[in-house]
């Protein structure tokens, strides 16, 4: 069963055009989305949101087209877009007052569990707070409304490691129902890879790539070496290669590697690198 | 939809206490000089002000973009603008009625300007929403401080036409007036709705 499903998507701007994109999240599942800026990642995001129209393709979330989602079920949905949404003349009270009218399941309790254990202070407004603070209070509200699937765009961009991995730990902490899932998109390559199953890669609103993490590390590894070398590679095993001063490197699949060659890890950054500017 | 409206008195509470010192000056300045033309022609200025204001701050705190992904209809945040600017007009335009319980101040020209004032401030609020819903109020600032300043110069000429010609073609000019404020408040939200309901966030 997957949370959100989305299938075919294209939806055409000027001069960009997102293109038949195809994945899923399942249930109990965190699915990192990554790609380069502009490549199409936020409107994604906003058309499983209902922000953006999709000129074509099928997008459902918790089984139900998009489009005909209830109140009920978009409360089920927690999401951070990026910049902060929370209103900038609002402290955290407000913020409760006002999310206690707008979700019908609002846990004040865990909210404010929620923003102390991030230290945020209660009487300052959203417009004093750090972006760190911005981004911990749009977590907590995400967090308290008993939302079964978070829509993530950007969350910990701006913020330092600590900061970030007080945000994963309250992913973590969110995954331990089995029913929940996450989709979460991030320039921070490092803590997608520490956090999420699966990996969506969109390049020039194009899907690249919608694999299980573990299979993708498994499948792929990184080749150095002179050009004379790599051409001893079957070249059905190169996927990409960039080629340097002091010779090439190449994003090999792994198992058509003869084992006298030596290989290197591929962490998924180095796999989104080469699939963006290797060469085929 | 309380959500929304209890958002924005919120992010509007700072200036609500202006507000309402600004009308109180007015409304004492009318008192006092016997002309119902300064509170009347107030209550058209927050038809406009109160929703536009609301309104940029939630395009700055882009709030629309978090409602809509939270549940809130693209209906509800269309027609929310439109309660918010009912509500102090009202109040406003409603409290002006007071002052016509000053003996005084009881005349034919004074109800039926406050009545044509009250048309006015509709139809106002009905020509900017729209506006503002397609353009955003940056953009919108112009326009609407130009379409206040039309109709304040009407709003001046109205009152002057009333105390001149008085009698049945003013009662007449007067209603047809907030007829067509009434009417132009569905055409309006309708138009607002449809503009919305098009838009990409």
């Amino acid at each position: 069963m997957d949370n959100i499903f989305v299938s075919n998507l294209t939806k055409k701007f000027k001069g960009f055009t997102l293109q038949n994109v195809t994945f899923s999240v399942p249930t109990g599942s965190i699915v990192g989305f990554i790609g380069e800026n502009g490549a199409g990642k936020s409107t994604t995001i906003k058309s499983i949101l209902g922000l953006v129209q999709a000129d074509s393709g099928t997008i459902q979330v918790f089984g139900k087209d998009v489009s005909k989602l209830t109140k009920e079920d978009r409360n089920k949905i927690g999401v951070v877009l990026g910049e902060n949404c929370l209103p900038e003349n609002f402290n955290l009270k407000d913020i409760s007052d006002v999310m206690k009218n707008v979700f019908g399941e609002w846990e004040e309790e865990k909210f404010y569990r929620l923003t102390d254990a991030f230290s945020l202070p209660r009487n300052k407004k959203v417009k004093d707070f750090s972006t760190g603070m911005r981004q911990k209070a749009a977590i907590a509200v995400a967090l308290s409304h008993q939302a079964k699937a978070l829509v993530l765009d950007e969350p910990t961009s701006g913020l330092d490691p600590v900061a970030r991995d007080e945000i994963l730990d309250r992913l973590y902490d969110f995954m331990q129902d089995e029913t929940h899932s996450v989709l979460i998109s991030s320039h921070i390559v490092s803590d997608l890879e520490k956090l999420c199953d699966y990996i969506v890669y969109i390049h020039e609103g194009k899907i690249v790539f919608a694999e299980e993490k573990d299979r993708l590390k498994e499948k792929y590894s990184i080749f150095r070496g002179s050009a004379e070398q790599l051409s001893q590679l079957d070249p059905k095993a190169v996927v990409a290669r960039l080629n340097g001063e002091f010779g090439v490197s190449a994003l090999v699949e792994k198992n058509l590697v003869p084992k006298e060659f030596t290989l290197d890890r591929a962490g998924i950054e180095d796999i989104m690198l080469f699939f963006c500017k290797g060469e085929k | 939809m309380i959500g929304t409206i209890l958002k924005d008195l919120k992010n509007l509470k700072g200036q609500i206490i202006y507000y309402i010192f600004i009308f109180t000056v007015f409304f004492i300045v009318s008192a006092l000089s016997g002309n119902l033309y300064y509170s009347a022609g107030l209550s058209i200025f927050f038809a406009v002000l109160v929703p536009v204001s609301a309104m940029s701050y939630d395009e700055r705190d882009k709030w629309d973009k978090f409602a809509l992904a939270s549940g809130i209809t693209r209906r509800e945040l269309a027609f929310s603008r439109y309660i918010l600017g009912f509500a102090f007009f009202f109040v406003s335009w409603g409290l002006t009625f007071v002052l016509l319980a000053i003996p005084a101040m009881k005349t034919f020209e004074n109800l039926y300007v406050l009545i044509t004032y009250g048309g006015m401030g509709l139809i106002v609020m009905d020509l900017v929403l729209p506006i503002v819903y397609k353009i955003g109020t940056e953009k919108a600032r112009l326009c609407y401080i130009f379409l206040i300043l039309i109709v304040m110069m009407l709003s001046i000429g109205a009152a002057t036409l009333i105390e001149m010609v008085g009698g049945d073609p003013v009662t007449v000019i007067a209603w047809s007036v907030i007829a067509l404020g009434i009417i132009g408040v569905f055409v309006s939200a309708l138009i607002s709705l449809n503009i919305y309901k098009n838009k990409d966030f």
